[in-house]
């Protein structure tokens, strides 16, 4: 392997494929660990005048209270597995162990709380900043009864709306499967159920920054952006959109545009908690437009039927879907 | 070289173990953008790479009296101690699967126990760190580091020096002005 493919390796510019077969080569023998680690100090010795992302000021203030603060401070290791333990069910239950990018140690809590809902429910929190949350169907967000001196992080699994109280000296983070959301003050929408396909962001107002991993540029989402993050392909695609229409389900309705079929039924099952089957081919690339706005599931049923090809019929307690 | 001025000072440890206010902000300021620099490159976690040197910073606060001349090598240690337990946290957590990431902490973890590959980070760290406080001009240098370093009031300065106030003053700011230059991240703080 050319040193080159390891220092490209190093500096995060290899795509994923690239990545792993360095990783794999490095592995292969000790020698070439041994080359990787030299590579690495040496790229790190020859950057590390050139560090010039700088909150220093923030971090000797935040250091300056701790030190000062007789209280004593938990570290991680304890602290870590007070905040892993709850995610660690979420973690497993998802099958997303593979995915390590939100293990993150979250030092300074001390409780965890962590809000469920049922299939079809909502529920409305406030944090311990002010900043509110509601929380929609078959979720669940966890958050340590007192926020850091330095940020307010929260980590969900399913769909909620944000309304962040600014507090420009404590970023908040919301943790998802595969992404992190930074904001300082502002509403936005993250739809993340591990079943989807695609983690979902849309501001509402203010500003967010959308993260795949901590060092890497965010994405910056405008009002009524949507940043679509692909699971399986790993990439970001950003939509303009009626922001109204993506937090419509606060207040009971649900709203599709060119919404891919398999992605309408999940997000109906979540709603009325029944089980639906997609039986026809031509049906898993129908995509749908269309608004229920407090239909019951007879009703949407019935104008999913009058408002485009799609027939139904309920075989014991299963919803089956069909091409007319 | 001459290396009268190091950070090595006798005063400045002196006055690190006796917790003098400014002697930990300049140790914070000079050392807290390169040591996070160097934890994140490992650990790859901005937010608890942070953490990390949060923790390094209170644990040599809370242990200052041991500082003794080598504080470079001191923080560098406890830097890549922490990040090591880190890793290995995190290693025992993943259980079995075997993803990139997982393979990332493997050989990031590797990387870090390697001494001899990790003492070329350490003693660049150290060369970097006085290379900002060589450059000064001469006078300027002594008036720094008898302000900033040694914690000497202007007036004291200006005493033992035998300079006037205004001249301190003087070169004060142009260390600071250098200093801007040299190491951008006094930029936040002066």
């Amino acid at each position: 392997m050319q040193e080159k493919t390891i220092l490209q390796y190093i500096k995060g510019e290899l795509s994923s494929s690239e990545r792993a077969s360095v990783l794999e080569w490095i592995r292969k023998d000790v020698r070439h660990q041994k080359i990787f680690n030299v590579t690495k100090a040496k790229y790190i010795a020859s950057t590390i005048n050139c560090f010039d992302k700088n909150d220093t000021k923030v971090a000797y203030e935040s250091f300056y209270k701790r030190k000062n603060s007789k209280k004593k401070k938990k570290y991680y290791p304890i602290a870590a597995a007070a905040i892993l333990l709850p995610l660690f069910t979420w973690y497993t239950f998802t099958g997303s162990l593979k995915n390590n990018f939100w293990t993150g140690t979250h030092y300074q809590s001390s409780a965890i709380k962590t809000v469920t809902t049922q299939l079809g429910a909502h529920k409305t929190i406030t944090l311990p900043d002010g900043s509110t949350v509601i929380l929609n169907s078959n979720s669940d967000i966890s958050y340590a009864k007192s926020f850091s001196d330095s940020l307010r992080i929260v980590q969900l699994s399913g769909e909620a709306f944000f309304d962040v109280k600014r507090d420009t000296t404590r970023p908040f983070i919301v943790r998802t499967d595969q992404l992190k959301i930074k904001v300082l003050g502002t509403s936005f929408n993250v739809k993340s159920y591990p079943v989807d396909k695609s983690v979902e962001t849309t501001l509402v107002t203010g500003k967010v920054e959308v993260l795949r991993k901590a060092n890497e540029i965010p994405i910056v989402l405008a009002p009524s952006q949507k940043a679509i993050f692909d699971k399986e392909k790993k990439d970001i695609r950003i939509n303009e959109v009626n922001s109204e229409n993506v937090v419509a389900w606060k207040k009971g309705k649900l709203t599709f545009d060119q919404t891919p079929l398999k992605q309408v039924v999940l997000d109906l099952q979540r709603k009325y908690n029944v089980e639906f089957v997609i039986e026809s081919d031509a049906l898993l690339k129908y995509k749908y437009t269309g608004e229920f706005d407090n239909l019951n599931l007879t009703e949407v049923l019935d104008f999913l039927k009058l408002s485009s090809s799609i027939n139904y019929k309920i075989v014991k307690n299963k919803i089956m879907l069909n091409s007319e | 070289m001459k290396r009268e001025f190091q950070i090595t000072n006798k005063y400045f440890i002196k006055n690190l173990n006796e917790g003098n206010k400014e002697a930990f902000k300049i140790l914070f300021e000079l050392y807290y953008p390169k040591l996070l620099y160097v934890a994140q490159s490992y650990i790859t976690n901005r937010e608890d790479a942070e953490e990390i040197i949060q923790d390094v910073f209170l644990k040599t606060w809370k242990k200052r009296k041991k500082i003794t001349s080598n504080v470079n090598g001191y923080l560098f240690k406890m830097t890549k101690n922490l990040c090591i337990d880190y890793l290995r946290s995190k290693k025992y957590k993943l259980g079995k699967i075997i993803s990139t990431g997982q393979l990332e902490t493997f050989i990031n973890l590797s990387a870090l126990s390697d001494d001899s590959a990790i003492l070329i980070v350490e003693e660049e760290l150290a060369q970097t760190i006085q290379n900002g406080i060589e450059l000064l001009p001469e006078k300027c240098k002594r008036v720094f580091i008898k302000s900033r370093i040694e914690g000497l009031k202007n007036k004291e300065i200006s005493d033992e020096l035998n300079i006037s106030i205004k001249t301190v003053e003087n070169h004060m700011s142009k260390a600071l002005r250098h200093m801007r230059f040299h190491l951008r991240e006094f930029l936040s703080f002066f």
